[in-house]
C-alpha cells in the first residue's frame, strides 16, 4: 500500500505535493494542522483499488479453505485475535474508518455494476476477520472477544447510513441558524434600503424595543405608508397588542383575592398599600383586607401595618398555608383582599415554595414588574412566576423608568394582562389605570443617555442573534 | 420641597377610617390561670404590634386609691391614661364603671359612643368580664368574645354555663381558644374540653362554635407566631370605637378631679 505524508506551509501547497506524486487520482486521507504548517496524508485511488482486490481475494480463499480446515485450538484463536488487537491499536480510528467507508462505497459501487448472478456468489465472502472472532468467541476472554467484534463488524453493516443522530441534529441546527442569519441579512439589507423602515427600526431599538419584536412588527409593515402614517401605524399596532383592563373592570371593582408576587424591590407592598387605598376610597376601609406571606425581609410586615394603621385596617401575617387558608376565611367577606409576598429573584430556589403557598382557587396572582428593568430581567422574571393562566401584572416605578420599551415588549410577547400601573412614591395618589395608548405613546417619546444610544450603522449587532424559537416573537396582531 | 406632604402616605389620612379605639372582650369564667396567662400574652403581642392596651377588669372595683373606669367616665380628661405610647399598657378596674354603664335600662347609651373619645387612638380596649355583664354590655353589637378553656377540671362546666349566659345576647358567639395541651400520637385520643364544649354547643344549643387551638405549653417562636395570629384576628373583629381622643394636658395633671374645690 503506496500511502505518503506531505507537509507544508499552506493546506494548498502541500495538496499540490500530493498531486505531483499520485496525479489525478490522489485520494486525501487525512489533514491536519501541524507546528510548521499542514500535513496532509494521500495515496492513490489505484492503491485502495489493489487493497480492496487482495482483501477479497484474502476472503475468498480463507472461505474456501475454511470448511477444509480442521477447527482452529483455543491457542490459535487467541494468537489470532491478538494480532488483531495489535494491528488494531497501531492504527488512528479515524482512519481506519476512513479507509474503511472508502471500501465499503467502492463495493457496493462495484457490486451494482456486476450481473445479477455475481453478487450471489461473491455474498458468502465477507472479510476474514468478521468470521474469525465469531467462531473462536466462546474460547477466548469475552471482553477481548468483543472488542474485536465491534471493531470489525463496523463495516459490514452499511456505515453510510448510520449517522449519528447527534450530528443530524446539529447539522439541521446548523442549518436552520444559517438559513436564519441570511434571512436577517437579507432584511437588515432591505430595510436599509427603505429609509422609513430604517428610521422606524432605530427608533424602536433606541426605545427599548427588543429586535425580535420590532422586526416581527416592521416585517409586517404596509410598504406603501408614508413616514407619518408608518409611525401611527407601528404605535397602533404596539397598543392594539398591549392588553390592559382599561376597559374592563379595575381590580379594586373586580374585587377577589389577589397575591403580587415578583422580584425583590420591585415594590409590592407600595403597591399593596395603594390598591388598599384605592378600594378603600371608593368602597370603605372595611372592604379591604391586608396580608402579608412575607416572614424574612426584616420590618415588612410592620411596613405593612403601618398602612394598615393608617386606613384603619388589620394587616394580617401568614406564616404557612394553613394560617394562609385561616385568614382567606376570616377575610371572605372583605371585597379585595391583598396578599403581600416576600420577593425573590427568579432564580431563588424558594420561589417554587412561594408559588405552591399562593396556589389556592380563589387567589389571582398578579405579577409585578419594575418598568425601569432591563428586559432581560423582565423577561426572566416573567418567566419564573409563569401561571398556568392568563398573567396579570402591574408595571411599577414609571416614573423611574428612563425607557418603557422594554416592559412593553415583554407585556406584549408574554401576553400579559395589564392591571395598572404605579407612578410615584404617594399611596395612594401614584396608582393609575393602565392606558396602553399612553404607554405607548411615552415608551416611543423616551430619550435615553446618548452613550447608550444605538446609531443606525449599531443595527447590525442588534440583529446579530438568530431565532430560534418560533414563539419568541409570539402572536402578532398587524 | 414645601408642597410635599408630610410623609408619602398622607393621602390616605382623607379617607381612611376614623382611627379610634377597637373594643375587644374576654369571657371570666372561673379558670382564671388560664385566662390570665392568655390575656397576658395577647396584650403584650399587641403592646409588640404597637397597639396601645387597655383593659377594663370587671373583676374589681374602683377606689379613690386605685381609680378606674368610673372615673374616667366622670371625668374624662382626668390622665388615668397618662402611660399613652405604645410601649405600655394599663389596666384599670372597671366593675362600679361598667355597672354604671348598665343601670338603668331606660337610660343605657351604646357603649361604642359612651367610650368614643376616652382611649388613644389605634389602641386596643379590652373588657374582662363574666358573662352576664358582657351579654348586656355587647348587646347588638357583633363582636366575638374570647372564651379560654383549659384541661383544668371545673373548665368545660364552667365555659359551658357562660355560653349559655352569653347567649342571652342575640349573635353574641365567643370564639373558643383551646388550650389543651398536645397529646403525643401514641396516646389513646381524648376529646379536649374545648372539643366537648363545642360539641355540647352543637347538639344542646344548635351553635356552631368557632374554635383555635393554642396549647400553654409549646416552643416559643411557634406561640409567637400564632399568638399573633390570634392577637391580630380578634383586632379584626373588635368594635371600632369612633371619635377621636383628646389626649389631657399634661400641666396639673396628678390633681385629681375629686379633690377640686370651688373658688366660690
Amino acid at each position: 500500500m503506496n500511502i505518503q505524508r506531505f507537509t507544508a506551509a499552506t493546506s494548498r501547497e502541500a495538496l499540490s505535493k500530493a498531486r505531483m506524486a499520485f496525479g489525478e487520482s490522489t485520494l486525501i486521507l487525512s489533514n491536519r494542522p501541524t507546528e510548521n504548517g499542514v500535513e496532509v496524508v494521500a495515496t492513490a485511488e489505484e492503491t485502495l483499488a489493489a487493497l480492496d482486490q487482495n482483501t477479497s481475494g484474502y476472503s475468498q480463499t480463507k472461505g474456501q479453505s475454511q470448511p477444509q480446515t480442521a477447527p482452529t485450538t483455543y491457542r490459535e484463536a487467541a494468537t489470532l485475535v491478538e494480532e488483531d488487537a495489535n494491528q488494531l491499536a497501531m492504527s488512528t480510528l479515524s482512519f481506519q474508518d476512513y479507509v474503511r467507508e472508502r471500501m465499503a462505497r467502492r463495493r457496493q459501487e462495484a457490486q451494482a455494476q456486476v450481473p445479477v448472478a455475481k453478487p450471489a456468489q461473491e455474498k458468502p465472502a465477507p472479510a476474514p476477520r468478521v468470521n474469525s472472532p465469531i467462531r473462536i468467541k466462546p474460547d477466548v476472554e469475552p471482553s477481548r472477544a468483543k472488542a474485536v467484534t465491534v471493531q470489525v463488524k463496523q463495516p459490514a453493516v452499511a456505515p453510510v447510513q448510520t449517522v449519528p443522530q447527534g450530528i443530524v441534529n446539529e447539522l439541521h441546527a446548523m442549518k436552520a441558524m444559517m438559513e436564519e442569519r441570511f434571512n436577517t441579512l437579507a432584511w437588515l439589507g432591505q430595510a436599509k434600503q427603505n429609509p422609513i423602515q430604517s428610521n422606524l427600526m432605530l427608533r424602536m431599538i433606541r426605545a427599548g424595543y427588543s429586535p425580535v419584536l420590532s422586526r416581527a412588527i416592521l416585517e409586517k409593515m404596509p410598504a406603501e405608508l408614508a413616514a407619518t402614517e408608518s409611525m401611527r401605524w407601528v404605535m397602533d399596532v404596539l397598543e392594539r397588542n398591549l392588553k390592559t383592563d382599561e376597559h374592563g373592570t379595575s381590580m379594586p371593582e373586580q374585587g377577589g383575592t389577589f397575591a403580587l408576587l415578583g422580584a425583590t424591590g420591585v415594590g409590592k407592598t407600595t403597591t399593596a398599600a395603594k390598591l388598599a387605598g384605592v378600594c378603600a376610597e371608593q368602597y370603605g376601609p372595611a372592604s379591604v383586607g391586608l396580608i402579608t406571606l412575607d416572614t424574612y425581609r426584616v420590618g415588612a410586615h410592620e411596613q405593612l401595618r403601618a398602612y394598615g394603621k393608617l386606613l384603619g385596617i388589620v394587616a394580617h401575617l401568614a406564616h404557612d398555608r394553613s394560617a394562609l387558608q385561616d385568614l382567606l376565611g376570616l377575610l371572605s367577606n372583605k371585597k379585595m383582599v391583598l396578599i403581600d409576598t416576600t420577593g425573590l429573584a427568579p432564580r431563588d430556589p424558594r420561589k417554587r415554595e412561594l408559588l405552591e403557598l399562593v396556589d389556592l382557587p380563589d387567589v389571582q396572582r398578579v405579577l409585578v414588574l419594575n418598568a425601569g428593568s432591563h428586559g432581560e430581567t423582565l423577561d426572566e422574571s416573567v418567566t419564573a412566576f409563569k401561571t398556568p393562566t392568563a398573567q396579570q401584572a402591574i408595571f411599577s416605578k414609571i416614573d423611574e423608568a428612563v425607557k418603557l420599551g422594554p416592559a412593553i415588549d415583554v407585556a406584549i410577547r408574554h401576553h400579559l394582562i395589564l392591571r395598572g400601573i404605579t407612578n410615584g412614591q404617594r399611596v395612594p395618589e401614584d396608582w393609575d389605570t393602565a392606558n396602553a395608548s399612553n404607554l405607548v405613546r411615552m415608551s416611543m417619546r423616551s430619550t435615553g443617555n446618548m452613550a447608550y444610544e444605538p446609531r443606525a450603522g449599531d443595527l447590525n449587532f442588534y440583529f446579530n442573534e438568530p431565532v430560534t424559537q418560533g414563539t419568541a416573537r409570539g402572536h402578532l396582531d398587524a | 420641597m414645601h408642597d410635599y406632604a408630610d410623609h408619602q402616605a398622607s393621602g390616605l389620612a382623607s379617607f381612611a377610617r376614623s382611627r379610634g379605639a377597637r373594643l375587644a372582650a374576654m369571657v371570666s369564667h372561673g379558670d382564671k390561670v388560664s385566662e390570665l396567662s392568655l390575656l397576658w400574652r395577647l396584650c403584650l403581642t399587641w403592646v409588640e404590634l404597637g397597639y396601645p392596651v387597655t383593659v377594663l377588669d370587671a373583676g374589681s372595683r374602683e377606689s379613690l386609691e386605685n381609680p378606674g373606669l368610673e372615673q374616667l367616665l366622670d371625668f374624662p380628661h382626668t390622665p388615668l391614661l397618662h402611660h399613652q405610647d405604645s410601649t405600655v399598657w394599663n389596666v384599670m378596674p372597671a366593675a362600679d364603671g361598667l355597672r354604671t354603664l348598665l343601670q338603668p335600662p331606660e337610660l343605657r347609651v351604646d357603649i361604642t359612643q359612651r367610650f368614643a373619645g376616652l382611649f388613644p387612638d389605634d389602641s386596643v380596649v379590652l373588657v374582662y368580664g363574666n358573662a352576664g355583664v358582657l351579654s348586656q354590655l355587647l348587646t347588638e353589637h357583633a363582636l366575638q368574645p374570647l372564651m379560654v378553656v383549659s384541661s383544668a377540671r371545673e373548665s368545660l362546666l364552667s365555659s359551658y354555663q357562660a355560653l349559655k349566659r352569653l347567649m342571652r345576647a342575640p349573635g353574641l358567639v365567643p370564639l373558643v381558644i383551646d388550650q389543651s395541651a398536645q397529646r403525643s400520637r401514641d396516646a389513646v385520643r381524648q376529646p379536649s374540653a374545648a372539643e366537648t364544649l363545642a360539641d355540647c354547643a352543637k347538639n344542646f344549643l344548635s351553635l356552631d362554635l368557632p374554635r383555635v387551638h393554642l396549647p400553654s405549653l409549646q416552643d416559643e417562636a411557634s406561640a409567637a407566631l400564632d399568638l399573633q395570629g390570634l392577637a391580630l384576628r380578634v383586632l379584626e373583629n373588635a368594635l371600632p370605637l369612633h371619635g377621636r381622643w383628646t389626649q389631657p394636658a399634661s400641666s396639673g395633671a396628678m390633681m385629681n378631679a375629686r379633690s377640686f374645690s370651688r373658688s366660690y
